[in-house]
């Protein structure tokens, strides 16, 4: 997780470790490049994967790299500047979207980790089908039916949370499939089942938006 | 540092601003006149091309032509769209005759000056605008200036957008950047504040136009403004509050609306929109004007009071609050959390329209700026900072529409979700669906719903030369990139043998690079698109592709074949090449498939090579990566 990612200034041409997001060139001070494979939570300057994060935390850390990479500060420097400040922004963007809500976090961390969110179990889906139905057939019980679909998936991403916490903890705890990784793919595989059923309700988003709600 | 100028493109009205020592000022015509009408004059009798602004309208009091206003609406927009207008009644335009492929884009007829008639689209209409501008801003600054900041509504699509930067580049301007109205106003307004002292705080910033609402919500500190949330309505303005009004002039001149020419209608509106006008500081007017019907000049007079107008115009009002709901809730925000609401766009001076913000927002709106100025004076100091100006200031912008794929079953699989910060890019990866699946169909859409058909189509295409696998094997990862303008690429790449085949996609809105291209060598007076040119273009584009990466499959593998399937190759190969030189598009497409089927075989052999290689030096993970 913490190997060297090299990466190599466009002004200069001297070398860096760019596994932390460094923004500018230790040797010549030029805007430096993004690293493939910098990790969104470096770019947003949290040194190791983790899941409890705030909020507020992430959004000021996204504004402040933001002020000093975005390339309209660029605009009269060197196209090899430029294109760096591009990139950067855009891997910034990206680690914006890809960590900001705690489904999307946990998702990422998974994946990491070589896990697969598995289908849903077989009960669970045919519960949720019977509930759609009822909302469907049934007006009346249609808001209550979303409600608790929300209070669910409000309980879920809580556990969501329990299960993250030890791995927050660790040194490595994102490396490897673990039986608190695969739990968390299981909540996940049901938050989204959730949120889909809400959604089709017309209860509005839960998950795959980046609104402040 | 050369200068950069800042220009609204609006639906009625444009402008143009510069900044100059370190101030942004909107240019003004001879007559101290800011604002130039979006509208452009093409006359019978017109050789050397069309007339703008205030001139245009004053040629169709004159001489026979067709006179192109609101034409914003249509940028980028289906014929439909144009139709739907016409439908309602609002006669102002003749379409041009839908050719086979007609529901693409819209086209207006104009005389061509020798007493035919040809095609003009919606950019050529708003390149003549921007050219005008252009033409002031060099006129004043005594020197030439192409670099350009250009406004264009936060709730344009890409396919809007697009448009927007053809008709830059059409008038010879090279656009810097897209910028969203709202964000443009909200700069000028920030940083008038901030010389006060006061330029901190969560703002809404309520942008009705002529013909386009927007609003934003943007938070700004020393110099950062940060979009939280956007949403608007493109198809929403204060046109929508003249054409009422119109009929009744119309009927009152004895002319039944749904049969007006168009410069009767226009004459109508002029005076629909004087009343309005005249409303925002008056309880009841009488505006005076005339119709031209035959021969004759008919007098009229509108009399309105404004409890009458406000009756007319107060349900296209309430269309506001859908997008202001939205706005508060995506940004998390309620009234109560605004440091205040700032009006822009002319349509703001309506009385009603004051009182709705006030209403929903729960405060008093903020005045003091210039409500037709404040869009441009925000591009100018855009513009100077991209042009290299030093200036402490740094917009942070979003999509304003979600963007994503069609997936199984018509879903769409949302790769960039609405109000991601821009410039941004995402990626997902699809595998094939069935054995020996060589291409993949991909449909890129932009739009909130869930399924395909509510969200707007913006690009389609298809991915060849996949290898033939079984089904699930090969992987196509499919990448958008959105840039600064909000602009969309997509790129798909095929990864399993790592070997790629990667095709870009700008979306387009029936107008390709190739025919922008040809619009600008044409100049803009003879400029006409042939919509079996563009697609018979488009097919060439793709036949090159297909050769070239049948020249790489030969050059690289060409022991696989043998002599006899070697020749079929080249025989369809050389039968693709001699159908791009022709005008023949269906032979060009059966070409095309006949050298995809005649390379089959030989793509089949180079990926089991791949494969036996990969194995050779590689565990199978590595391999399927
Ligand atoms: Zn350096």
């Amino acid at each position: 997780m913490s190997a060297t990612l090299p990466l190599r200034c466009r002004v200069c041409d001297a070398e860096t470790d760019g596994s932390a997001a460094p923004i500018a060139c230790p040797s010549c001070g030029a805007l430096l490049p993004v690293h493939a494979r910098v990790s969104p939570f470096a770019l947003l300057g949290v040194a190791r994967p983790r899941f409890a994060l705030g909020r507020d935390e992430l959004e000021r850390a996204w504004l402040t790299r933001s002020r000093r990479v975005h390339p309209d500060r660029f605009a009269a420097k060197s196209e090899a500047e430029r294109r760096c400040a591009a990139e950067q922004v855009a891997a910034l963007n990206d680690a914006k979207r890809a960590l900001f809500e705690p489904y999307d976090r946990a998702l990422w961390l998974v994946q990491q980790a070589s896990v697969t969110p598995p289908q849903l179990a077989q009960q669970a889906l045919v519960e949720l089908m019977e509930q759609r139905e009822r909302a469907e057939e049934d007006a009346a019980a249609r808001a209550s039916i979303v409600d608790d679909a929300r209070a669910r998936f409000r309980a879920r991403l809580e556990e969501l949370g329990r299960t993250l916490a030890p791995l927050d903890e660790a040194d490595d705890g994102y490396t490897a499939p673990s039986p608190p990784l695969r739990r968390a793919a299981a909540l996940l595989a049901e938050l989204k089942t959730l949120a889909r059923l809400v959604d089709d309700l017309g209860g509005g988003k839960l998950i795959g938006t980046l609104d402040a709600r | 540092m050369a200068r950069a100028l800042g220009i609204d493109l609006g639906t009625t009205y444009s402008l143009v601003a510069v900044v100059k020592d370190g101030r942004a000022e909107v240019l003004k015509d001879e007559h101290g006149e800011g604002r130039l009408p979006s509208a452009v004059f093409y006359g019978d009798d017109l050789e050397e091309g069309a007339l703008v602004g205030w001139e245009a309208f004053a040629a169709e009091r004159m001489r026979g032509g067709a006179l192109l206003t609101s034409t914003k609406r249509f940028m980028g927009r289906g014929r439909s769209t144009a139709q739907a207008v016409l439908d309602r009644g609002a006669r102002t335009f003749r379409l041009w005759p839908a050719g086979d492929d007609g529901e693409r884009l819209v086209q207006f007829e104009v005389p061509d000056g020798q007493g035919g008639t040809r095609a003009c689209t919606p950019v050529e209409v708003a390149a003549y605008v921007l050219k005008a501008l252009k033409d002031r801003a060099e006129a004043e600054l005594g020197e030439e200036v192409s670099d350009a900041v250009i406004t264009v509504p936060a709730y344009f699509d890409d396919a809007q957008r697009q448009a927007t930067r053809d008709a830059g580049r059409l008038a010879g301007l090279h656009v810097l950047r897209l910028l969203a109205e709202p964000t443009a106003a909200a700069v000028a307004y920030g940083l008038l504040k901030e010389a006060e002292g006061r330029g901190q705080g969560t703002y809404v910033v309520f942008d009705l136009g002529g013909g386009t609402f927007d609003v934003s919500v943007l938070e700004f500190d020393r110099g950062l403004f940060r979009v939280r949330a956007t949403s608007g309505d493109t198809a929403l303005g204060g046109d929508d509050f003249d054409w009422p009004l119109a009929e009744r002039v119309l009927r009152a001149a004895g002319v039944e609306p749904s049969t007006a020419l168009p410069h009767q209608t226009h004459q109508a509106l002029a005076i629909a929109r004087r009343t309005k006008e005249a409303l925002t500081d008056r309880d009841t007017v009488d505006v005076e004007g005339v119709l031209t019907v035959g021969a004759d000049t008919r007098p009229v007079t509108l009399s309105l009071t404004r409890t009458e107008l406000e009756r007319v115009i107060l349900p296209v009002v309430n269309r506001c609050a859908g997008p202001c709901e939205r706005a508060l809730v995506d940004a998390g925000l309620t009234p109560k959390d605004l440091d205040g609401v700032i009006l822009v766009g002319g349509s703001t001076r309506v009385p009603l329209v004051r009182a709705f913000a006030r209403e929903f927002f729960g405060r008093e709106p903020l005045c003091d700026a210039h409500p037709d100025e404040v869009v441009a004076v925000g591009a100018a100091l855009q513009a100077d900072l991209l042009a290299g100006g030093d200036r402490d200031l740094l917009l942070l912008d979003v999509t304003p529409l979600s963007l994503g794929l069609e997936t199984m079953g018509g879903v769409v699989d949302r790769l960039v979700p609405r109000n991601s910060p821009i410039p941004c890019t995402a990626t997902h990866t699809f595998t094939t669906y069935a054995d020996q699946q060589t291409a993949m169909d991909f449909h890129v859409v932009q739009g909130e719903r869930e399924k395909v058909e509510h969200c707007k189509s913006l690009a389609r295409f298809t991915l060849r030369g996949i290898p033939p696998l079984g089904a699930g094997l090969a992987r196509v990862a499919v990448t958008f990139q959105l840039d600064a303008d909000g602009l969309l690429t997509v790129s798909a790449r095929e990864q399993a043998t790592g070997t790629t085949t990667a095709v870009e996609v700008k979306p387009s809105y029936g107008l390709t690079d190739a025919e922008v291209e040809a619009m600008l060598m044409a100049s803009l007076d003879h400029a006409q698109q042939d919509i079996e040119e563009r697609l018979l273009i488009e097919k060439r584009v793709e036949a090159e592709r297909v050769l070239a990466a049948t020249d790489k499959a030969l050059r690289e593998d060409g022991l696989l074949v043998d002599v006899e399937e070697r020749a079929a190759i080249e025989r369809a190969a050389a039968a693709v090449r001699a159908a791009t030189r022709g005008a023949d598009r269906p032979a060009l497409e059966s070409a095309v498939e006949a050298l995809d089927a005649a390379t089959q075989e030989l793509a089949h052999r180079r990926m089991s090579k791949r494969i036996g290689e990969a194995l050779d030096h590689k565990s199978i993970d590595e391999v399927a990566r």
